[in-house]
């Protein structure tokens, strides 16, 4: 059967085995830049839903304190057998904590002051571990391999054009893994989306199915 | 007699996932619990041989659920299953008393592992 024709619905039970690989991978994610920025990082319990593109919007406010009208954000799309959006979402006005956290702020010499190419350049550090190892332990758990597209950061743009950006149809329901984190001592807390498209929901399914076939 | 497990994890199939691996290395009665205040309730009804604990929950999280255990029960014998590999979290339970951390996903010579050092097998 051709993987088109195959069942393209995520189930409860999909969904329920999918929030463990979010959680574990996030697990991941959240090791590696702790270890990058020897700051502690707070995980949240993972949420996994199926929504639309205009729901997004409604998710971040209710999720992430300080949402309002404009956000931070780094995008990060990748392919393969698995095709996400990835995005790191922050409230705006942050990326002087950001850049704290990530001790990049020592680079302002260089940059004179802090100054938007920084918060740029930074926002993309950020993501870059955190969407990479959160997307690969994913793709290694699901045994998959994904190709990513090239990161872009954004400073202090309004939310619907963040959201706009993302590689997704506005008609698809699309599959949401949501996780929150927050930073030991730190006054920020951001929110990491990754959308799955509907075209991956066969392929996900079969792969759910594999990953748990060795805990029958 | 058959040696008590008790699992509180919040993902139903995360405990699927460690019971079928504790089901690989011997027969135990398992018993389950979806957060850390219903894992302490459970705790003092079953007082398991082992508890296999993990970090991120609602309601109450395991550190809480370790310590509220440990407080009035020094001896009892906990291994986390966490997903939180931070080398600070690590630190944070084994100081808390635990004998052992498992990463998540569990695999059978990790378990077996913890569970030796748990002197269950």
């Amino acid at each position: 059967m051709d993987i088109q024709e195959k069942d393209q619905t995520l189930g409860a039970e999909d969904l329920e085995i999918l929030q463990e690989v979010m959680n574990i991978a996030f697990g991941r994610a959240a090791a590696d830049l702790a270890k990058f920025i020897n700051i502690f990082v707070k995980l949240s319990v993972p949420h996994i839903s199926l929504i639309s593109k205009s729901e997004i919007s409604e998710t971040l406010r209710s999720e992430l304190e300080g949402m309002d009208q404009n956000v931070s954000v780094v995008r990060q799309d990748f392919w393969g057998d698995l095709t996400c959006s990835a995005v790191l979402f922050f409230p705006a006005h942050t990326e002087n904590e950001i850049i704290s956290i990530m001790g990049t702020d020592e680079l302002n010499v260089e940059f004179n002051e802090i100054s938007t190419s920084l918060a740029q350049e930074t926002l993309l550090e950020l993501g870059n571990i955190l969407i990479g190892a959160c997307a690969g332990k994913i793709a290694q758990l699901l045994e998959t391999n994904v190709s990513f597209s090239p990161p872009f950061a954004a400073i202090n743009e309004p939310m619907g054009e963040a959201i706009e950006q993302m590689d997704i149809h506005e008609s698809d329901q699309i599959l949401s893994l949501q996780t929150q984190f927050s930073f030991e001592e730190r006054n920020l807390s951001g929110l990491l989306i990754i959308a799955g498209q509907k075209s991956s929901f066969a392929w996900i399914k079969e792969a759910l199915t594999k990953f748990m076939a060795q805990y029958e | 007699m058959t040696k008590k497990i008790l699992i509180i994890d919040d993902s139903g199939v995360s405990r699927r996932m460690l019971k079928s691996t504790i089901g690989k290395i011997d027969d135990f009665e398992i018993i389950e619990a979806a957060d850390g205040k219903a894992g302490v309730t459970k705790y003092w009804e079953c007082r398991p041989d082992v508890t296999f604990m993990d970090l991120t929950m609602p309601v109450m999280d395991g550190y809480e659920a370790i310590k509220l255990i440990k407080e009035r029960d020094p001896a009892a014998v906990i291994i986390v299953g966490t997903a939180d590999i931070q080398t600070k979290s690590i630190q944070r339970v084994l100081d808390l008393g635990v004998v052992a951390v498992v990463n998540k996903p569990f695999q059978v010579d990790q378990v077996r592992d913890a569970l030796n050092k748990a002197a269950l097998i």
